[in-house]
């Protein structure tokens, strides 16, 4: 599984999760969904799941780093 | 007599036997006419009436081409019947089928079973009918029925509609059998009717959009339908972004929240501005926080 992250412009991350089911229809990939949601300009990483942390006491305060 | 016999022209004397009996095979080179003859062959052809040709079995006429070119197969008279150009009809009294069409080609999807059309220029006049009807005249329905599947009672009588599309309205229509309740309809203003339970067939105004998911550990979508992601934005703060987008920003949004630990103050939030996504904030004791259980569903 895999994840979209891109810088906010207070410094934070936004974390963009696919939906399984608008996945799987044909053509719908991470790339496609990265250039509808990501705001043009912004940079941004597709990324594994295992690399977002699941201890979200500090979420507010997580950075975004290319 | 063995052999062949060529001849310009048979033809029987009234006074004399009206039969000739070939045992042989007899080709004609020219054309056969018929004239008219009031007995019925055992098995053959002959002519009942003026210009017109009556096949028959085990001495019963069976079809018969009248002098219009209507045919008919259990039927003298084929116009009897809507001006049929061809009539079919089974006067049993129970267990038989008027006519079979079977389609049994190995891959179905090649071919139609049967196909209905009509290339007239009105469609007035071009419609394709299918109805019950308990006379052979017009149906009791309207006759802006393009399209129309009804049903009759035990006795004959003409009951109600079932299905009928009336292309002068542009309305389709679903009914309850044995009923005239209207059950769901497809109106003019292209909106669907059903009745779901409370007496009777209303608009229905569907979810546009739906989404239930995880915000806790790794926020995950557990279903969804017309969404295309999530967007963590922070702690108990999301946005549901659509796959498809709303016509407008006036659509509705029901947000709600499930946790296993009762607190005060919970509540969810939205604020409706844009017409491909919509903000979710969920917070508890007036501190934004993740949960378990997040859903948000759009109508409009």
């Amino acid at each position: 599984m895999k994840r979209i992250i891109y810088p906010t412009d207070d410094g934070g991350v936004k974390i963009i999760i696919p939906a399984p089911a608008w996945l799987a229809e044909e053509g719908n990939t991470m790339e496609v969904l990265a250039q509808e949601i990501v705001p043009a300009g912004k940079p941004y990483k597709i990324v594994d799941v295992s690399e977002i942390p699941s201890d979200r006491t500090f979420r507010n305060a997580w950075e975004y780093t290319a | 007599m063995a052999g062949t016999i060529i001849v310009d022209r048979i033809e029987s004397d009234a006074s004399y036997a009206s039969s000739i009996n070939v045992a042989a095979q007899v080709t004609f080179s020219n054309t056969v006419n018929f004239g008219v003859s009031s007995v019925a062959p055992v098995a053959g052809v002959y002519s009942p009436t003026t210009n017109n040709l009556a096949f028959t079995t085990a001495s019963t006429e069976r079809m018969r081409i009248d002098s219009a070119g209507n045919v008919g197969i259990g039927t003298t008279s084929p116009t009897t019947f809507k001006s049929a150009k061809l009539a079919i009809r089974n006067s049993a009294s129970s267990g038989e089928s008027v006519l079979a069409i079977i389609n049994n080609s190995s891959n179905v999807y090649e071919g139609a079973g049967i196909l209905l059309g009509s290339t007239a220029a009105s469609t007035n006049y071009g419609a394709t009918w299918l109805y019950h009807t308990y006379n052979t005249n017009s149906p009791t329905n309207s006759t802006s029925y393009a399209f129309n599947i009804s049903q009759r009672a035990t006795d004959g009588t003409y009951v109600s509609n079932i299905w009928n599309v009336d292309y002068q309205n542009s309305v389709s229509s679903w009914y309850r059998p044995n009923t005239s309740a209207l059950q769901m309809q497809l109106d003019a203003s292209n909106n669907l009717l059903f009745n779901s339970g409370y007496g009777s067939a209303a608009v229905a105004y569907g979810c546009r959009a739906w989404v239930n998911f995880n915000g806790q550990g790794t926020p995950a979508i557990r279903a969804s339908g017309n969404v295309s992601s999530i967007t963590d934005n922070g702690v108990g703060n999301y946005t549901v972004n659509f796959a498809t987008a709303m016509p407008d920003t006036n659509y509705a949004v029901v947000v709600g929240s499930g946790n296993n630990v009762a607190a005060n103050d919970v509540g969810n939030l939205t604020h409706i501005s844009s017409t491909s996504s919509v903000p979710y904030l969920h917070y508890e004791t007036s501190v934004f926080r993740d949960v378990e259980q997040l859903f948000l569903a759009v109508f409009r």
